[in-house]
């Protein structure tokens, strides 16, 4: 506990709450203020509409008498849908005003945020399962981010997490710079443990008055310090000094506990009232397309199922959604009267897939959307979701154990091993630097269609009692090359970093047959050649616009 | 033109398997299997001339989407079948006897013993409510009483004989059930075959007869040999265990009963032992096979229900029941599946090394072409119920001839590449109505219009390497590979050759 510290972050606390109420009442009153400017205009059309029907009644002729007030009529209706929609949003804003928000987040171009994740299950009698314990990443916008690990390491419960399925433990998850949720275990037990911090360091620091006192006292009175008077006086100073420093530390701990009480309520707050409709932009593809659709509702009414749980009742609007949607995934729009059990997987996974995007997503996340299926279908869905993310923009969290996939898929990639991200890298750059020894046990599992080298596999074990020796160094997630994170101990950094230099110059020897080959099959191949031309420039054009940004 | 299609459709081509190859025993040889199912919207034909060898101590992989038939072949294998299954030709020849043919009473002998089976689903196939290590040990216990064993080895032969049979009748029975039942059926060709059946049943008949009075003599024979077993055991335990017990009794009064009184119990267990497997026995074998499979603390594990265990152990019990019985060939359908990469590298390379040391001969079933490289010696592509490419791994990796196999190369990702999938258009056919000549040309970007009036023969195109497809017709137009398939060939050839330099 830093006092000084944490009496700054107590007053920053307070002036932003107090400016954030300053705020809301400035909003309120602006809201007031839309909401007189309607009722003016409702009023201001009746008289218009009183007049008219005056003029009406005058002129005997409606057409003429609509023409003299058309103008006006067109411009109040107009004023008037303005004035909605700003009331609308505005009376949103409102609502969800104390939802703490990060405008910087957005400027980054971060779409997600996970910041120290934590969910346990509560098994009973007092025992925990730490699915995941303590990640942190954040995805960008546009970008789609792989979660890799075996099963039973967490990487389904962060999706689940993610989109609000769990109430999670401890930790916080940022989307478009808004919490959209939270948990206040950690703080909890923050206040616990800093309570009995300071009880023990008063408690030390009673025991060292009384013993510098009883060392005084066997001493005894000395004529220097003035006899007995003397003596008491001195006493009774040191025991002031301590009470000083004990009342300090208590003042100390007060500070802190506010503060995180303070954020304790904020968490509760934030997950209180979160925004239900901001929330729509994430959506889910689950992993068993058998199980994840409700075999008594025909596929439009699973479809439409998410659009009516938004109260959008319009029939005609959900069944046109329906069938585009249907026609976006690849199905024909007469499947839409079917029930799930009349297709096969890899259609009913594009139902699912055409259940997820009718909500108009912008985030998508994908739990191992292929592993149940067929090799040849994997292939289709997993074009579908391609064009699909490139259609629509979408940002993905893609989930799967099969690092093939990944990274075929990915741009970056983090790598789960038992409740914690262990590697997070660019794809490419995972596979060109595995540095973890789980990745690289992972990267000698993948069956490859090659009989030579699987023939000749080597499959590396990772047992992590004795892959790591983190008795004396306590190990964190270190950035070794820039975008590189791995979880390693000091001395393990640098021997990660030796072993980078190693497989850069075995790959610089090994490279340059291999990039002459490409070049030639590239010129060779004239009908894939303008696909991949095509490409390029956009993703040069994103490139551009990340440098101008950097230059801004 | 037309007459050419004809002279090829002559050509019979399941037969065609390839020659046995020197110094090599086919154990298990496949002909012509052909199986379907009734439902209530007609016959589903799940497999359509199914021909293949099965080696000593190799394995052969089964590769092909769900549905096309795999699962039933090897269930056919096992005679596992569902009873709506009908075999509509075809034989499975191991040992000399015909699969398809022989009665449930000799199936006994072969299935579990000879023929082991490994299940997909770990979970479902082990039981919940019984612990691991009894499920281990049942197979021994129930097999190992020894006075059962003396008496079935004596009548097996002809109990068999009689059994079979009687198989010979119902199956003749079934089958004209089955041709009478079909639509457009005259009264004429109804009387034909109820005559063959009645034929066959004539010719059978005295054969049963005959059959059956031997039988009923081995019976009493082995009954008596059974008896005379257990009377000699007795007596061999009666004099040495009366006197123990009366020694445990004197020392009652005298001390050390005890140490008595256990030197009885132990001549009772001698005894118990020679009627039967006891639980001791078969606890001891079963922890040795935990232990082969790779199940580390198996005193404790034993004791274990299936839930205890994560997906990769349950699959080690299930392979571990499989191979208490030390069977000849092994069928993996589709093992890893349900498990994760990781896993599923650790079970691959168990199975492998059981192989090796039990010079097993493996059916693996799979849809993983990267588990296929792994595991095969040889490997059958199946589509639609029918084997469309069949060779050795370096046959279908490296010179894959049939469409199918170039789609089913090209559709997985590669760690290397990041290239656009080319995913196989449409879903397999419904097999309800099989498609008119090749069953994969709806599919194919090589079709021609041949494929979809004719069947392909199936084309010789090495002495091990044999491919169903039109394109290797001397009159269909050169198809080349897809540009995937080959650059991965290319690649995976260069990185052989390299590693074998750098070897030297």
């Amino acid at each position: 506990m830093d006092f000084a510290k944490d009496k700054a972050t107590l007053e920053a606390l307070i002036a932003e709450e107090k400016a954030a109420k300053a705020d809301y009442k400035a909003l309120k009153e602006e809201v007031a203020g839309l909401k007189k400017s309607i009722a003016q205009n409702k009023a201001e059309s009746k008289r218009v509409r009183l007049a008219l029907k005056a003029r009406e009644d005058e002129l005997q002729d409606k057409g003429k008498a609509y023409k003299e007030f058309a103008d006006e009529i067109d411009r109040l209706n107009k004023e008037s849908v303005a004035l909605r929609e700003e009331y609308a949003t505005k009376k949103n804003r409102l609502a969800h005003f104390f939802v703490s928000y990060k405008p910087e987040m957005l400027e980054d171009g971060i779409a997600l945020k996970v910041i120290h994740l934590k969910q346990f299950f509560d098994m009973g009698s007092n025992y925990k399962t730490k699915a995941v314990h303590d990640i942190s990443f954040d995805i960008k916008e546009g970008e789609c981010f792989g979660l890799v690990g075996e099963s039973g390491c967490g990487k389904t419960t962060t999706g689940r997490s993610i989109i609000g399925l769990y109430d999670i433990t401890s930790g916080s998850i940022y989307y478009r710079g808004y919490r959209i949720s939270a948990g206040d275990r950690w703080n909890r037990k923050e206040i616990k443990w800093s309570r009995i911090r300071t009880r023990e360091q008063i408690k030390a620091l009673r025991e060292e008055c009384r013993n510098t006192v009883k060392d005084l006292e066997k001493d005894g009175p000395s004529l220097a310090s003035g006899g007995e008077d003397g003596m008491e006086r001195t006493v009774k100073a040191i025991e002031e000094r301590y009470e000083e420093k004990i009342e300090e530390l208590k003042e100390a701990l007060k500070v802190h506990c506010e503060i995180e009480r303070r954020n304790i309520r904020r968490i509760r707050y934030d997950n209180a009232h979160r925004d239900r409709k901001f929330l729509n932009n994430i959506q889910m593809i689950f992993q068993d397309p058998v199980d994840s659709l409700d075999p008594r509702m025909t596929v439009e009414d699973i479809i439409q199922e998410g659009l009516k749980i938004q109260h959008q009742t319009n029939k005609a609007e959900n069944h046109r959604k329906c069938v585009d949607m249907l026609e976006k995934v690849g199905l024909i729009p007469e499947y839409a009267s079917r029930y799930p059990h009349e297709f096969s997987g890899g259609q009913r996974q594009r139902i699912g897939i055409a259940r997820a995007l009718v909500m108009n997503p912008k985030f998508l996340i994908c739990d191992e959307p292929i592993s149940a299926l067929d090799v040849s279908i994997r292939a289709q869905i997993l074009n579908l979701l391609n064009d699909v993310k490139e259609e629509m923009g979408l940002t993905m969290l893609f989930i799967a154990h099969d690092l093939s996939v990944v990274k075929y898929f990915c741009d970056r990639i983090a790598v789960m091993y038992f409740g914690s991200i262990v590697e997070l890298a660019s794809s490419d750059e995972l596979f060109k630097h595995p540095l973890h020894p789980y990745t690289k046990a992972l990267l000698s599992a993948i069956p490859k269609p090659d009989p030579y080298y699987e023939k000749n596999r080597t499959r590396l074990v990772y047992d992590p009692s004795t892959a790591h020796d983190y008795s004396i160094e306590r190990p964190s997630m270190v950035e070794i090359v820039p975008g590189h994170f791995v979880y390693a101990s000091p001395s393990e950094v640098t021997k990660y970093l030796a072993e980078i230099k190693e497989l850069d110059a075995s790959n610089a020897a090994s490279d340059i047959p291999a990039s002459t080959s490409t070049a030639v099959e590239a010129a060779e191949e004239g009908e894939k050649a303008p696909a991949k031309e095509e490409k390029r420039p956009s993703k040069s054009k994103k490139a551009s616009k990340k440098a101008v940004k950097g230059e801004k | 033109m037309e007459k050419d299609i004809k002279a090829l459709g002559t050509i019979d081509y399941p037969k065609e398997v390839g020659e046995v190859p020197s110094g090599k025993a086919p154990v298990l040889s496949v002909r012509n299997l052909s199986v379907s199912f009734k439902t209530d919207e007609g016959m589903v034909r799940a497999v359509r001339g199914v021909s293949f060898d099965l080696y000593k101590g190799e394995t052969l992989c089964i590769v092909g989407e769900s549905g096309s038939g795999k699962s039933v072949t090897s269930k056919t294998i096992m005679g596992i079948l569902a009873p709506s299954a009908h075999i509509d030709s075809g034989s499975i020849i191991y040992e000399g006897e015909d699969l398809t043919k022989i009665s449930e009473e000799e199936f006994h002998l072969i299935r579990g013993t000879k023929i082991g089976m490994v299940f997909q689903d770990p979970l479902s196939s082990l039981n919940p409510i019984m612990k691991v290590g009894k499920q281990i040990t049942e197979v021994m216990i129930i097999n190992g009483d020894r006075v059962k064993k003396i008496y079935k080895d004596i009548i097996n032969d002809s109990l068999i004989a009689y059994k079979n049979d009687q198989r010979l009748i119902s199956i003749a029975k079934s089958e004209m059930k089955y041709k009478n039942g079909r639509k457009n059926v005259t009264k004429e060709e109804k009387a034909e075959n109820k005559a063959a059946f009645q034929k066959e049943k004539e010719r059978v008949l005295p054969l049963l007869e005959e059959h059956r009075k031997k039988l009923a003599e081995k019976k009493k024979e082995g009954r008596k040999a059974a008896r005379a077993y257990k009377k000699k055991c007795f007596l061999e335990y009666a004099d040495e265990g009366l006197s123990l017990l009366k020694k445990a009794f004197a020392s009652l009064f005298v001390g050390g009963f005890t140490e008595a009184y256990g030197n009885f119990i132990a001549a009772h267990r001698r005894y118990v032992s020679k009627l039967r497997v006891s639980r001791k026995e078969a606890k001891k074998r079963a922890l040795t096979i935990m232990k082969e499979v790779g199940i580390r603390d198996a005193e404790r594990r034993f004791n274990q229900y299936p839930f205890e265990f994560s997906g990769g152990m349950r699959q080690r019990i299930v392979i571990a029941i499989a191979l208490t019985a030390d069977p000849d060939v092994l069928i993996c359908d589709e093992p890893t599946t349900a498990l994760d990469v990781t896993i599923q590298a650790q079970i691959l390379e168990l199975i492998n090394r059981l192989k090796k040391a039990r010079n097993m001969s493996v059916i693996f079933i799979t849809h993983d072409l990267g588990v296929v490289a792994n595991m095969a010696d040889r490997v059958a592509v199946m589509y639609a119920g029918k084997i469309v490419e069949y060779g050795t791994v370096e046959d279908i990796f490296f010179r894959p001839a049939h469409p199918y196999t170039w789609a089913l190369l090209s559709s997985i990702p590669d760690v290397d590449s990041k290239e656009r999938l080319e995913a196989i258009p449409g879903t397999p056919p419904n097999m309800l109505f099989p498609p008119k000549g090749d069953a994969f040309a709806l599919r194919s970007r090589y079709a021609m219009g041949i494929d979809f009036k004719e069947e392909p023969p199936m084309y010789k195109l090495s002495s091990t390497h044999y491919a169903a497809t039109w394109l290797l017709d001397e009159r269909a137009p050169v198809a080349k590979r897809p540009k995937i398939v080959s650059t991965r060939i290319e690649n995976s050839l260069k990185r052989e050759e390299e590693r074998k330099n750098g070897l030297r």
